[in-house]
């Protein structure tokens, strides 16, 4: 039985139709993300789960005993449940200290010492303890946000977005950290966030969203290579959508006969998926003939729109190495590796 | 060549803006010194009379018996509206409370309503209600929308996410209330109790209406029979002390600390909490606030109206004094908004540790009592500005000692609205400076600078002590005639004047509703 | 887990900038390039300021100078008022409407004006005083700054109703009077003497306003007739007894409502009342002392002209009309029920006749209303 276990859980906000019937199982210790566009409902599972709103229907449970069920919930504030934010969420007329220790109930003398240790496990100077949560960068109140989500020992940690304010490098590094010390702390997290990168660098499985339905629940790889339709191909990364005939385990395209993952022995018309990565250039004549259309340098690599010489009407962007240097116009063969992926 | 010609008038003109970065300090330190001359007056005056005369003058059984009230007063008053204004203000914008719209809009109503007007309604009903709990009663019914105004703000601009996030680490909805929500909204309880405090030091004709004697009273009952005598500007010394004790607990209570919001984000429209099946009981005390602060003015108001008839309606004389208010309060207006004017600007587009100084000045001015600003201004008039003596021009300054923070607050508001960038955005298109700047700033700070003209306006219209002593003669504005009236007992006569009062007021309280809202984001 | 500190470490001390943080501190904008055109700007506020200020300072001005200027007017009269609101205005009506000549009023009680007067001295606006009692007319004269009135209009005034120094004259009369509560007390119960007030029988049963000029007269006359040592020891027991009522009108409401049992007050309260709704009156009846009675006594109000006036001729002439027929007449038929005191003038009808109060016979030139308060504050009633 898995740790958390949500089924058909359905949310209205008026007219719009916010969560429509979600099934999820988030296992003990596991690192779980939600990503989808903004909009779609994620954050409202994740205050179904908090407990900072009220489903309509469905069942959350964790660790086999029932939060919500239907109309009937236990409160936020008896479901030991740990919660970063976007922004943080710092209470702003305490000091960090404060806030670390907010939800403690320990003796004074022990809160202290455990809010020393916890600026360690975060990664933070005990001396921050007596600053005030405006005297910290961006990164450093989510470090305390996280400190103070721990304080608890919860046995769910909820991450809302929580780096997406931050600036790029910080938001790596940040995230790293972050889930380095709930994977050692063995907490069950999942994290919500529209940012694809950040969703399949961070999770052991990646649950796609979209407008309030669960699309697709899998291994981040499964996911991307494996999506269940275009739009979630897309919303995944960079795609290359192209018409094939299926048959005999292969695809027929624009770009020749490709090996493909057809499953059960279909055969007949199908869309197809290839990511970039998977399409290299061959030196000299062989391969699929293109035109380079356009050309883009971006320091380490250049992205290429180019064009089917056999085929004018299909178009593909692809990254190379920018030490090639292809101008417009320069006549190139394609060659495409790994198998090609076939929407069912 | 055009702009050959037109690059050399900026180059001559460059110590001119030095010059006019020092014009408007001065301006603003002038005016300064004007505010502070109230407080320089009683502790000159204290000097003057010498210790001996002073002592005995101020140790004495009476003052101890005035210390005992005002301090009675105070102690049970204020903190009583702060927790009256707190559950309302929590009631109407953060519970599922039936027709919490209405209610917040009936709380703030009340300011229309002059405080002395309050007491004439009271004893409309309970003629025989006087003393220490009618003093009590009858200021926590007239102050508590000083208080619920701020504060129901403040709620409004509260991060519902901070309640969520306490709510995560384990705190019942009692405890988010009393370790997030209270202590955010500390800053707005303690500014609107030191406004209640001062109010309740400087109000007279509230007060003297019931038989409760204040400091303030007894420096009216004093100037009444010795006018600016000794023992009256004894009186006022005590009274600022007293106002000076609590401007200094409020600044130690507040710390030096201001709450930044850290988040970037729009808050989460808030959730009400429902009240369940107290939604209904919780009703009473809205009901009960809204019938002593609005319906027992209205009730007494009415019955005198039906009472006096259309005998009451001696249109010559209430014209004329509904003239003459609205004129003193226009001027009056004007000149405390034009004066607040430099420091506006300068706390907005050069805040320093000098404009901060410029600015408290005047919040400390504001604070002293009209008795003690009149009683000022009587003796400096007639000793040494002979010719101000017993003119408009000396009340208008009487007006803007009291009022100027009233224009500031709202003036600075609209400026800091106004981003600097756009005079240069104008300036660059070619407008000479004044004229960028009049195109821009000036015209988009306009609403703000008529919001200040009408809060201090309000101020000015509902104000009595001071204007009884320093009216000049044959002024009589609707607040003196209403008091002379009520002082003959006669209370039906009166009742026009208090209903002029009122409906002049009601359009600048709603505009002081508004600004909260706005100021809150909604 | 120690593993993961050493990375949490590293990367805390990363240099962070928090574009947030900017925004809460205020508008981003480039100092270099702002400082000039906040210097603009300053040197804009200043004149705008100034453009801005000045029609107002100039309509201070002109409204300023103005008003101490109606003064100067030829045909005007600036009146320092003390007496009611009321009468005055009816009077002050009446003689416009008359002569023609404009007056103004600055409305205010007994001793703040004359006060008020002895500071402004020879630069008072003020071409007339009028009061409700003697002692503050006394006090204006004791500075020197009445002028002598003019023997027409003395010759409207019988001698008992004037000082001997023709500096002001009496213009109206009020009698002092016990208001009790009918319903509670009958006539064979009632203080024989204002001195019996003092007795302990009478504690917290009676009530008076000694912040007013009214009450201090009365204790001024109390004192003229009994001396320092018996005034001293009636306002002991007075302290003890009495329930301090700030106005006479509101002292007589609360009588009227079953608060207090009487109070000490002047008569025409009643009779106003009276001649209105009746509303704060319908239970109070009044008690005469007469007998000669400290209690009896009748207080003067007083008029008179500054010598800084710079309009004697009108103000004489108001004077004169004002103790002489019209404005006596206003007495008679008027809403003040005050005495009329002017030669062969007869009073309301409605009032027991000034002839039958056996009031004592007062000097009131010599009401000491300094004395009075000092006494009054020493036995902690102010």
């Amino acid at each position: 039985m898995s740790f958390v276990e949500i089924r058909a859980l359905r949310k209205q906000f008026g007219p719009v139709t916010a969560l429509d019937g979600i099934d999820l199982d988030i296992a003990g210790g596991s690192r779980t993300v939600v990503v989808g566009p903004s909009g779609c409902g994620k954050t409202t599972l994740l205050r179904l789960i908090a407990g900072f709103e009220a489903a309509d229907a469905g069942r959350i449970a964790i660790d086999g005993e029932p939060v919500v069920d239907g109309a009937a919930a236990v409160p936020a504030h008896k479901r030991n449940i740990g919660i970063v934010a976007q922004d943080g969420c710092l209470f702003p007329h305490l000091s960090v200290a404060g806030n670390i220790t907010f939800g403690m109930t320990e003796d004074a003398a022990i809160r202290q010492a455990r809010a020393g240790e916890l600026m360690e496990m975060v990664g933070l100077d005990r001396s921050m303890l007596t600053r005030r949560p405006d005297e910290l960068s961006g990164g450093q109140q989510q470090r305390v946000a996280l400190a103070r989500a721990l304080a608890r020992k919860p046995r769910l940690m909820l991450l809302d977005e929580p780096f997406s304010a931050l600036d790029t490098g910080l938001r790596a590094t940040t995230r790293k950290a972050v889930g380095d010390v709930l994977r050692a702390e063995g907490i069950a997290t999942l994290l919500v966030t529209h940012d694809q990168a950040e969703a399949l660098a961070f999770a052991d499985q990646v649950a796609v969203m979209r407008a309030g339905r669960l699309m697709q629940f899998g291994p981040p790889r499964e996911v991307y290579g494996r999506p269940v339709d275009p739009a979630t191909a897309a919303f995944l990364g960079e795609a290359i959508i192209l018409p094939a005939t299926i048959g005999d385990g292969h695809a027929d395209c624009a770009l020749g006969r490709l090996p493909a993952d057809v499953a059960n022995g279909f055969a007949g018309q199908a869309t197809i998926m290839l990511r970039p990565e998977q399409i290299g250039l061959v030196e000299g004549e062989g391969g699929v003939r293109a035109k380079v259309a356009e050309a883009g340098f971006r320091g380490s690599a250049s992205e290429l729109r180019i064009v089917l010489c056999d085929d004018q009407g299909i178009t593909l962007t692809i990254e190379v190495p920018s030490s090639r240097d292809l101008p417009i116009g320069e006549e190139i063969g394609l060659q495409v590796s790994g198998k090609a992926h076939v929407f069912a | 060549m055009t702009s050959f010609v037109d690059n050399r008038p900026m180059l001559v003109s460059r110590p001119w803006f030095l010059a006019g970065t020092r014009g408007t300090y001065l301006i603003a330190i002038v005016i300064a010194l004007f505010a502070l001359m109230p407080l320089g007056f009683v502790f000159w005056a204290t000097a003057v009379t010498g210790w001996e005369t002073a002592s005995q003058l101020i140790f004495r059984p009476r003052v101890g018996e005035l210390m005992g009230n005002t301090l009675l007063l105070v102690i049970v008053t204020v903190p009583v509206t702060m927790i009256l204004a707190t559950v309302l203000a929590w009631l109407t914008e953060r519970s599922d409370l039936p027709f919490a719209r209405f209610w917040s809009v009936l709380c703030v109503a009340p300011l229309a309503i002059p405080a002395f007007v309050h007491s004439y309604a009271w004893i409309g009903l309970w003629p025989g209600f006087h003393g220490l709990p009618a003093g009590i009663a009858i200021s926590v019914t007239a102050y508590f929308p000083f208080l619920y105004l701020p504060i129901s703000a403040a709620l409004r601009l509260l991060d519902p996410a901070l309640e969520d996030q306490a709510a995560s680490l384990g705190l019942s909805d009692a405890a988010v209330f009393r370790r997030v929500v209270l202590p955010q909204l500390r800053l707005s309880i303690l500014g609107g109790g030191l406004l209640v405090g001062l109010h309740l030091l400087a109000e007279y004709g509230l007060y003297a209406m019931i038989r409760f004697d204040t400091f303030t009273t007894a420096i009216v009952d004093q100037f009444q029979s010795t006018y600016n005598g000794v023992a009256a500007n004894m009186l006022a010394l005590v009274l600022v002390l007293c106002c000076l004790v609590l401007l200094a607990v409020d600044a130690g209570l507040r710390g030096r600390r201001r709450y930044a919001r850290i988040g970037p984000g729009v808050a989460r429209q808030v959730r009400r909490t429902s009240l369940g099946a107290w939604r209904y009981p919780c009703l009473l005390l809205p009901i009960a606030a809204v019938f002593f602060a609005l319906g027992v003015p209205a009730l007494t108001l009415s019955r005198w109206l039906v009472a006096g008839g259309a005998a009451i309606w001696r249109m010559d004389e209430i014209g004329l004094a509904l003239g003459q208010t609205l004129v003193i309060c226009l001027v009056g207006g004007l000149a405390t908004t034009a004066a607040a004017l430099p420091i506006a600007w300068l706390s907005v587009r050069r805040p320093s540790r000098r404009s901060r100084v410029i600015e408290g000045c005047y919040y400390l001015a504001s604070s002293m009592p009209g008795v003690v600003v009149a009683l000022a201004l009587v003796t400096i008039t007639v000793r040494v500005a002979l010719p101000l003596y017993q003119t408009v021009a000396t009340i208008v300054i009487a007006y803007m000692i009291m009022f100027l923070p009233r224009a500031l607050i709202s003036l600075r508001a609209s400026i800091a609205q106004v981003p600097a960038e756009l005079e240069q955005a104008a300036a660059s298109l070619g407008r000479s400076p004044a004229r960028a700047l009049w195109a821009t700033t000036v015209r988009l700070a306009a609403p703000g600078a008529a919001a200040g003209v009408a809060l201090s306006s309000l101020g000015i219209m509902n104000e009595l002590t001071a204007t009884q002593m320093l009216a000049p003669n044959g002024t009589r504005t609707l607040a003196m005639a209403f008091w002379a009236l009520t002082s003959e007992i006669d209370y039906a006569g009166a009742a026009p004047y208090a209903l002029l009062m009122i409906l002049f007021s009601l359009p600048m309280t709603a505009l002081l509703h508004h600004q909260s809202k706005k100021i809150a984001g909604r | 887990m120690s593993k993961k500190i050493e990375y949490f470490s590293k990367s805390g001390v990363y240099p962070v900038v928090d574009r947030r943080r900017v925004a809460d501190h205020g508008s981003p904008v480039s100092v270099g390039a702002f400082s000039k055109s906040f210097a603009e700007a300053i040197l804009k506020t200043s004149s705008i300021f100034l453009a801005g200020a000045a029609p107002v300072l100039s309509v201070l001005a002109v409204l300023g100078l103005s008003t101490p200027a109606s003064a100067q007017v030829a045909d005007s009269l600036t009146i320092y008022n003390a007496q009611h609101e009321g009468l005055t205005k009816e009077w002050v009506d009446a003689f416009t409407e008359e002569t023609g000549i404009v007056v103004t009023i600055r409305n205010g009680s007994d001793m703040e004006i004359a006060n008020q007067i002895v500071q402004e001295g020879a630069n008072s606006p003020a071409d007339l005083f009028l009061t409700e009692n003697s002692p503050a007319m006394a006090l204006v004269d004791g500075k020197g700054l009445f002028e002598p009135l003019d023997k027409a209009t003395l010759d409207e005034v019988p001698e008992q109703f004037r000082p001997a120094n023709g500096h002001w004259t009496g213009i109206a009369a009020r009698s002092t009077v016990f208001a009790y509560d009918k319903t509670k007390l009958t006539e064979d119960k009632l203080p024989k003497s204002m001195m019996d007030l003092a007795k302990p029988e009478w504690k917290g049963r009676w009530a008076a306003s000694p912040s007013g000029a009214d009450f201090q007269a009365i204790v001024g006359a109390l004192l003229q007739l009994k001396g320092e040592e018996e005034t001293a020891a009636w306002l002991k027991g007075m302290k003890e007894n009495f329930t301090a009522i700030r106005g006479n009108s509101t002292a007589m409401k609360a009588v009227n409502a079953g608060q207090i049992e009487g109070a000490v007050i002047y008569h025409y309260y009643y009779f106003g009342d009276q001649a209105k709704t009746g509303e704060n009156s319908k239970n109070v009846s009044l008690h005469y002392f007469k007998n000669q009675d400290p209690g009896a006594f009748v207080s003067i109000s007083g008029g008179g002209i500054l010598a800084s006036s710079k309009h004697k001729e009108q103000a004489q002439a108001f004077l004169k009309w004002v103790a002489g027929k019209g404005g006596q007449k206003i007495l008679r038929d008027g809403t003040s029920f005050e005495y009329a005191v002017g030669k062969d003038e007869a009073s309301n009808k409605a009032l027991v006749p000034l002839a039958d109060l056996q009031a004592p016979k007062v000097e009131p030139t010599e009401l000491n209303n300094a004395k009075v308060t000092d006494m009054l504050t020493a036995a902690g009633i102010l």
